[in-house]
């Protein structure tokens, strides 16, 4: 589906980051590999590249804007061009009440969430337009639709990228670049996994039950893996959606809809 | 790489020259048998053949979806053929008669919504079981621009696809625990021959020429275009597909970003 694209994925770590990557690689893109801990992206490249992929490891802060444009011009220069882009990278809540929140704390959720994939986005718009037909896709998060207390920061940026995402799609739409979001509930991986464990302990109940729970309220009864969400984003930056721009795409297994 | 519907079975409703046939292209590109349904057999018959020329096997059942009896005997006929279904695509619709709430009302809605609402709803209770002995299946709707933006004198239309959306994620959350998802997606103008003909009308009675109503209103879209009936049913493939396996009752607008939902 991605067959002779060039492709930059942020924010590969050891979910959903990775997991898109892998994806890309796999429908034949070409790509490369965003996030600060340069081990992890060399292994995930070497992984790619073992099973036939192409991919280059590109060690960067988006918070920093001098190392986006490095990111863009080191794609470029390898694989002479730049179709999409996907800004995965973010940091999350630290879970506290509003009332008592350093807001530089939150400030910097946005630096990443929302002004890091902004300056990224900017950054690759004149080889996007170059492209003819090119995709940038955000993620979201399922805080942003059903609002909780405590994650207010994260909730915010991501509610704030998402409304950018629009106005991109206007900007942008008649230079053929296209700009959606997916928006993913529950992602099995580390996080949740942390998340489980928290609860079992707070409540005394068994790590299964908590699961268990969650995927009760999930009507197709599973929490989505990190490789099922990525399947939607592989979807947002191919061809196949060229129909489609400004959107958000929930992938929740039924959660909620939006 | 094998097609995103190797190996299943689709049905398509409501297939005619326009987006019904160019979904049942595309479920045999991918790989899928085709179940082809409407009304009218001759309109059957050319789309058959030409799934069959992509090396796929065609089932033509003449249907209305309007009558729940028909919706039973075609899905029996496509139990009978296949052994079980796996896609279903609800195409059928029936255009809004454009007259106004005040001249037309409920008597001109309510037939509109016997095939926009109940005769999909109909199609859909007749599928579940078919799909439930494969271990799940997907529905996709398709809905409309229309329920986002709200045209006079497309009151029928567009209120019976709205209901549709929110019964589809009814569906979603009763049917997600028997592996069956049901997304829809709401298209916003599709070119193809009506709507041609459609600009052709306009340009005449404004004095102006087909290819200037066409910039309008691709020029209130993102993209500046406006997408054949070809390239939305990709669109469709892929919530046909297993690739769209987690997600289930959602809906994506597929307009050029005409409007953001």
């Amino acid at each position: 589906m991605l067959e002779d694209k060039v492709a930059v994925v942020t924010g590969v770590g050891p979910g959903l980051g990775q997991a898109t990557a892998a994806a890309f690689a796999r429908e034949g893109a070409a790509v490369g590999l965003v996030a600060r801990n340069e081990d992890r992206i060399r292994e995930v490249a070497d992984r790619i590249t073992a099973a036939g992929g192409r991919a280059l490891p590109l060690p960067a802060d988006v918070t920093d804007a001098e190392q986006c444009a490095r990111v863009v011009a080191a794609t470029v220069e390898e694989y002479g061009g730049f179709d999409c882009l996907v800004n995965s990278a973010f940091r999350p809540d630290l879970y506290g009440p509003f009332e008592h929140v350093d807001l530089a704390r939150w400030r910097g959720i946005f630096e990443v969430n929302l002004f890091g994939a902004l300056q990224l986005t900017q950054a690759a718009i004149p080889h996007l337009k170059q492209a003819g037909s090119a995709s940038v896709v955000m993620v979201g998060s399922m805080s942003m639709r059903r609002i909780r207390g405590g994650e207010g920061g994260y909730a915010a940026s991501k509610a704030a990228l998402y409304t950018a995402t629009q106005v991109l799609a206007k900007e942008l739409g008649p230079d053929g670049i296209r700009v959606n979001t997916v928006v993913p509930g529950w992602i099995w991986g580390p996080s949740v996994r942390s998340y489980v464990e928290w609860e079992s302990e707070r409540r005394g109940v068994a790590a299964d039950e908590i699961v268990a729970e969650i995927e009760a309220r999930i009507p197709l009864g599973f929490i989505p893996a990190p490789e099922d969400v990525a399947e939607a984003i592989v979807f947002l930056a191919s061809d196949m959606s060229r129909t489609v721009t400004g959107q958000g795409l929930d992938v929740n297994g039924g959660e909620y809809f939006h | 790489m094998p097609g995103l519907l190797e190996g299943k079975v689709a049905v398509v409703s409501g297939v005619g020259p326009g987006m019904g046939r160019d979904l049942s292209l595309a479920c045999a590109r991918e790989g899928s048998d085709v179940v082809l349904a409407a009304r009218s057999d001759w309109k059957l018959e050319a789309v058959a053949r030409e799934v069959e020329e992509l090396g796929r096997t065609a089932l033509s059942v003449p249907s209305d979806v309007s009558d729940p009896e028909q919706c039973r005997r075609l899905a029996e006929a496509a139990t009978a053929a296949f052994g079980g279904v796996d896609v279903l695509i609800n195409n059928a619709f029936k255009e809004d008669p454009f007259v106004d709430f005040q001249h037309g009302g409920p008597d001109v809605w309510r037939d509109v919504f016997d095939v926009n609402f109940f005769g999909t709803l109909q199609v859909t209770q007749a599928f579940v079981p078919s799909m439930k002995t494969r271990g799940g299946g997907a529905i996709v709707m398709i809905s409309t621009l229309s329920t986002r933006i709200v045209n006079p004198l497309l009151g029928g239309y567009a209120s019976s696809k709205a209901a549709l959306l929110t019964a589809s994620k009814t569906l979603a959350e009763e049917l997600g625990p028997a592996g069956i998802r049901v997304n829809s997606i709401a298209p916003g103008h599709i070119w193809g021959r009506s709507l041609e003909w459609y600009f052709d009308h306009l340009a005449k009675e404004r004095g102006v020429t087909p290819q200037q109503i066409y910039d309008e209103i691709a020029d209130q879209t993102c993209l500046k275009r406006i997408h054949t009936s070809a390239e939305i049913a990709e669109v469709v493939l892929f919530f046909a597909s297993d690739r769209s396996r987690a997600i289930t009752g959602q809906t994506l607008d597929v307009n050029g970003g005409r409007y953001f939902h």
